[in-house]
């Protein structure tokens, strides 16, 4: 009996040796430090030495507790406290601490993050959502905007503590930079929140215990001061550090890498808000254009597996241009041929829909238009099969070139849409100009003296920026639709109440004022389009002129006002004035036919057809008792619109 | 705080106007026939109907008999001793070492940062205390009976002249005791973490020209502003729940600033509360307004109206507000638009005789959102029938110590949210010391009500098993709050099997169940029904622990109301008899069947 027991025993023995075997070949520790780089482990490493097989996938991945980030006593004493119900200990802390937030207990809530993060440090997406729910969801429901202020400092304290856990996580650093720049100057309370910034000391030495050289000139906005937007930008050139070492970002590198440009273009925008509106503007307007151009020349990786510098799109595009050309030389002349020969190909309506000029087209000739497109414009294919032999497969290589290097300047183009990337570098180019610097100085300083009642000063300052301002819109076109432009119509609308005066075509913004009021009724306006191009091709002869600004006192210039193609009064010598977009569409279009004559209205006559025109009892009017607008206007009467320019009023 | 207007009630209140004697009455009506029916049924399966009937009438005679009257005192504390003695072999002390590392290492998850870190630090050690003492109880009490029978050392005693209450009663006794001291011991390692943890000091970090503004330097993640008078003292602003006197004094020409220690954050107020109704914009009563939050703590009122918050106070002494009606007031605002950033929303507070006859100059405040303290004075500026007169506040508004109090929103489309407990006078103050100690006793009654559930369960289980049940009953008691909303149909997702299900195939709560057999579903909400039910029954039979706990009182410094303290007294004693009684019985059967 006794020796069948020890059998038993021993035999339980021999199976908890058996079992241990495999646990310790998978989870022996390492005993020496493997000698290879974390990513590929060293060849010499022994397998004793470099631990078991969990240990080797854990220094491979670099994801070893020492590897991850800081280990804190604090935290592994909870985990092992929990004895590997970890998970449970979670799910209930998430509970209480969801009931906190909607019972508003927050102090608790505030205690039991901190909790629940140090069971599982290493999770990001815990220090992520949580910090998140500090900074935006909790401090939005204190109604005094410091104590908004102590909890968005509360989230970004709480994400702190997150990176120093995961450290290879750039993506903390980078929604740090996001809270310390977007949520702190972007808010509704954007103006107490930077001035509590800048002038939170303890805070500040607190930032420079995490990192952050909050004392350089590079953190230091105009009063020399940190500045929330400067501020936040050094977590972002962190999170980039990082991501250069090695570390991996899911973030999308077009967005990750745009923060930074941002960052100093918001900045001086915030900067001339507060009313530092002179050199210093100007230098940080142009550092932040230097930043964008620099952003424009990142290799940025695209979802079509290849990289685009979105500062290089001109380049794409000349590059497919010449591609193209090189195609078409070898044609030759056979395209042309295909196109005359394409009219009996045309039914009857598809060809006067084709021989419309685009803007007179109705939107079923303009489907027939883009349906028959393949019968009167041959593709590359049609044109490589016409040719000789011999000639076929070199055809073919240009034309694969020749479509690979459109498709890549539409991609590079695809890329600047989605940051708006065209925008960015007009204003980081437009803002540093001493025209820009000084329309918005006047207009800031006009307002000012408006606040104290002093109209006199006001409305000269008022008319000074004006003048200023007509010189960027007509230099920008592009600025008149941008939100600068909206404060611009809110600062004529002060500036008409406080003058008492209409606008008429001699106001220096006469063709911005139609030109929004058109726009901001129907954003698809082919008129507003129309004259938005005659203006953008104008724009060029402007731009040297916005190095002078004028200044109050200057003698008022002449008015300049668009040049329309379509102006009655240029029909009959329209050869010599640049000609629109839209007619060069239409040129196209009907260069292989003579194209019966269209009759076609002359576009001014619709220039004012969505303007408001001023009635006695218009709420909007802002006129004077001395030019009363008739009662009512219509696109009929256009011939006297014409001989009278009608009374412009500041769309809402 | 959150408080519940059930919360306020004096004991008499709760005992007679809301009729809790009279349930209670009614319970143990109920559960002494059902005890009845249950013995009876297993005694006649065992011995039929008339023998089952005699003997558990026996069992019953005796208890009244002779057991209850002859239980003697001197033999309960003898095994009371033994008691105490046995928990003090199985090393229950050591509980006391486990709580100081735990407290030396709070620090590492107690935010001094935080605003208010008192409450923090006292709802910590309040609820660790609470926990340890808890599970000390339960493991003391769970199994000592199960073990005396197993080593059969039981049988030493029954066979002395020991009645079997004494047996239930001296373990009670014997294990309240040793969780007694233990207690004690915590709570005084608690006091002098706490007060040790929150005392700090502060310097005069600058001084303004005038030398009678400054800021103190940074201690604890906070400084002051202070300004002092002419006579060179003065008190600093509130920061973290706290101010610090400061004096100045000249020393050889030179002067010296001197910060006190910290006040303030270790208070026991004592508040005198009152009911709450709410009127819409016309003045008519409603349920108040909720502005779109799911806690339905707070009602709103809109404002630039009529709508109110009215309070009506009772019991309001002259005696206890020599200096004036000091208010305190926690209102939230709510902003439909942003309006004026920097300025609070307005509020308007008034003062009105319980006959409406008599009101107040209106009052103007700004919400702060946080403790707000106003003053009445005893001669202020009112109404009498509209028309305005000097008036006494206590021969004028407070009538027969009734008075109410009107909080209105000045600010139109603006929204101003409050709960009963958010207003409430302030009658003078008690120490933190005995508030913290009333506190303890509510921990202690929580202790011996698991104490007498794990004799109880001991008497007729195993250790484990009477572990486990009476680990359970402490469960249900903290958590069965939670069966109610299963109840109330707020709750998503069913209930266990309904659960397990939706695990498996790997479907949120939010989703239908949508088995593709509707006779199965009915069936599974069924089988969950019954179960929810069942478990609905039992935590009846347990106490809440959630609303026995009383830490919210000491750690936001209110002092505990006497008459919850008391009420929660009397349900102790309701289950400690409970307890014994069914203990007794038990005992009694096993000695019988040995």
């Amino acid at each position: 009996m006794n020796t069948k027991a020890l059998y038993r025993k021993a035999a339980y023995i021999c199976g908890i040796v058996a079992l241990l075997l495999p646990l310790f070949l998978l989870g022996q520790p390492p005993t020496v430090k493997s000698t290879g780089s974390s990513a590929e482990p060293s060849a010499s490493a022994s397998a004793s030495s470099s631990g078991g097989l969990l240990s080797q996938i854990r220094d491979r991945y670099d994801i070893g507790q020492a590897s991850l980030g800081q280990l804190d006593p604090a935290s592994e004493t909870m985990r092992l406290a929990t004895l590997g119900l970890r998970g449970v200990a979670a799910t209930i802390l998430w509970q209480k601490s969801d009931y906190y937030k909607t019972e508003k207990y927050y102090d608790r809530l505030s205690a039991t993050l901190n909790q629940l993060a140090l069971l599982q440090p290493h999770f990001v997406s815990v220090w992520d959502s949580q910090a998140h729910n500090l900074a935006y969801n909790v401090s939005v429901e204190f109604d005094d905007y410091r104590e908004r202020y102590a909890w968005v400092k509360k989230g970004i304290d709480y994400l702190v503590t997150g990176t120093k856990f995961n450290r290879r996580q750039p993506i903390l650093q980078w929604h740090l930079g996001k809270y310390m720049t977007q949520k702190l100057g972007r808010s509704d309370e954007k103006r107490q929140f930077r001035e509590l910034f800048r002038n939170d000391d303890e805070y500040h030495q607190k930032l420079v215990g995490y990192g952050l050289d909050v004392e350089s000139a590079d953190a230091r906005g105009a009063d020399r001061k940190p500045d929330n937007w400067l501020v936040g930008r050094l977590w972002f050139l962190k999170a980039y550090d990082l991501v250069r070492a090695g570390a991996y970002c899911k973030k999308n590198p077009l967005y990750f890498y745009a923060e930074n440009p941002y960052a100093l273009m918001y900045s001086a925008e915030a900067m001339e808000e507060e009313g530092t509106l002179d050199d210093k503007a100007m230098f940080a307007w142009s550092r932040a254009s230097n930043e964008w151009d620099a952003y424009g020349a990142l290799d940025i990786m695209t979802s079509w597996g290849h990289t685009v510098q979105m500062g290089k799109y001109d380049v794409a595009l000349q590059i497919a241009k010449d591609a193209n050309a090189k195609f078409d030389a070898l044609v030759g002349d056979i395209r042309k041929e295909v196109i005359a020969n394409s009219k009996d190909k045309l039914t009857e309506d598809e060809f006067t829909a084709v021989n419309t000029p685009t803007l007179d087209r109705t939107p079923e000739q303009q489907y027939l238009v883009d349906a028959s497109l393949h019968k009167y414009m041959p593709s590359k294919n049609m044109l490589i099969q016409m040719l000789p032999k011999e000639k076929r497969s070199e055809a073919l290589a240009l034309a694969s070139d020749a479509e690979g290097k459109e498709e890549y300047a539409v991609h590079v183009g695809k890329y600047r849409d989605q940051c708006n990337y065209d925008y960015w570098e007009m204003r980081g180019r437009l803002e540093q100009k001493p025209v820009t610097v000084a329309a918005r100085r006047q207009m800031y300083e006009a307002d000012q003296f408006l606040a104290k009642g002093d109209l006199d000063k006001s409305i000269g300052l008022y008319e000074a920026a004006w003048q200023n301002w007509a010189k960027v819109f007509r230099a920008y076109p592009k600025m008149m639709t941008e939100e600068s432009a909206d404060d611009v119509l809110k600062a004529i609308k002060r500036y008409g109440k406080a003058a008492d005066i209409s606008f008429e075509d001699s106001f220096a913004l006469s063709d911005f004022l139609k030109y929004r009021t058109i726009r901001d009724r129907n954003k698809m306006s082919e008129v507003g389009n129309e004259m938005f191009e005659t203006m953008l091709k104008a724009s060029a002869q402007y731009i040297d002129g916005l190095d002078t600004a004028y200044q109050v006192g200057d003698a008022v210039p002449e008015p300049v006002m668009v040049q329309r193609s379509s102006d009655p009064e240029e029909q009959g010598n329209s050869s010599d004035k640049p000609k629109s977009a839209s007619a060069q569409t239409s040129e196209k279009a009907t260069a292989r036919v003579i194209a019966p004559p269209v009759e076609r209205k002359p576009a001014y006559d619709k220039s004012f057809e969505n303007v408001e025109f001023v009635t006695p009892d218009s709420p909007r009017a802002l006129q004077t008792q001395s030019s009363p607008a008739p009662a009512t206007e219509s696109v009929e009467s256009s011939d006297a619109a014409m001989t009278r320019p009608p009374t412009l009023v500041v769309p809402e | 705080m959150r408080l519940e207007p059930n919360q306020f009630w004096s004991l008499s209140e709760w005992l007679f106007r809301e009729g809790s004697l009279l349930y209670g009455a009614a319970l143990v009506i109920t559960m002494a026939a059902f005890g009845f029916f249950v013995c009876y049924v297993v005694a006649m399966v065992r011995q039929g109907p008339g023998e089952g009937f005699f003997s558990i009438a026996k069992v019953i005679y005796d208890l009244f008999r002779t057991d209850l009257p002859k239980t003697s005192l001197s033999r309960i504390w003898a095994i009371a001793k033994l008691a105490f003695l046995e928990a003090i072999r199985r090393k229950v002390l050591a509980v006391i070492g486990i709580f100081i590392v735990g407290i030396l290492f709070a620090g590492w998850f107690l935010d001094k940062s935080a605003d208010d870190p008192a409450k923090l630090y006292i709802s910590f050690v309040l609820t660790a205390t609470n926990y340890l003492i808890l599970l000390l109880g339960l493991f003391l009490s769970a199994f000592s009976i199960p073990a005396d029978i197993k080593n059969r050392t039981i049988y030493t005693i029954v066979t002395k002249p020991v009645r079997p209450t004494e047996i239930v009663l001296g373990r009670v006794v014997g294990f309240s005791l040793i969780g007694s001291v233990v207690l004690a011991v915590l709570g005084l390692l608690s006091y002098v973490f706490v007060v040790r943890g929150l005392n700090h000091s502060h310097e005069v970090a600058t001084i303004g020209s005038d030398g009678r503004n400054g800021v103190t330097d940074v201690a604890g993640a906070h400084s002051h502003n202070f300004r002092l008078n002419e006579d060179g003292k003065g008190v600093t602003d509130e920061s973290k729940g706290h101010q610090h006197t400061v004096t100045a004094t000249k020393v050889n020409g030179e002067t010296v600033f001197k910060v006190g220690p910290p006040i303030g954050n270790l208070s026991a107020r004592v508040p005198v509360y009152g009911s709450l109704t709410y009127t819409d914009r016309n003045g008519i009563v409603n349920a108040g307004l909720n502005v779109g939050y799911m806690s339905e703590y707070r009602k709103f009122i809109a404002g630039g109206s009529l709508s109110s918050a009215i309070w009506n106070f009772e019991n309001v002494k002259e005696s206890d507000f020599p200096d004036g009606l000091e208010i305190e007031m926690n209102i939230e605002a709510f902003r439909t638009y942003k309006g004026d950033i920097v300025t609070p929303v307005r509020g308007t507070l008034i003062l009105r005789s319980p006959d409406e006859t008599v009101e107040s100059e209106r009052v103007s405040f700004l919400v702060k959102e946080s403790l707000d303290r106003k003053v009445i004075p005893l001669k202020l500026s009112g109404f009498r029938l509209n028309k305005p007169e000097k008036i006494d506040l206590f021969k004028d508004l407070v009538k027969d110590g009734r008075v109410q109090i009107i909080i209105r929103c000045e600010d139109s489309q603006q929204y101003l949210g409050m709960a009963a407990a958010d207003l409430s006078l302030r009658a003078g103050e008690k120490t933190f010391a005995w508030n913290f100690f009333k506190g303890y006793v509510s921990i202690w009654l929580q202790m011996v009500i698991v104490i007498c559930f794990g004799v109880m369960y001991s008497t007729f289980l195993s250790g484990p098993v009477a572990m486990v049940a009476t680990l359970s009953s402490l469960v249900l008691g903290f958590f069965g709050a939670n069966i109610d909303t299963f109840f109330s149909n707020q709750y998503n997702g069913g209930g266990p099997v309904e659960a397990i299900v939706r695990i498996l195939t790997q479907k949120g709560t939010m989703l239908d169940l949508d088995l593709g057999n509707q006779a199965l579903e009915r069936t599974i909400r069924t089988i969950d029904y019954g179960m929810m039910s069942g478990v609905s029954t039992l935590k009846s039979a347990v106490p809440d622990f959630g609303r026995l706990g009383t830490s919210d009182f000491i750690a936001y410094g209110v002092d505990l109301f006497d008459g919850l303290l008391a009420r929660h007294l009397l349900i102790a004693l309701g289950y400690f008899i409970m307890t014994t009684i069914i203990g007794y019985f038990f005992l009694k059967t096993r000695e019988m069947a040995a």
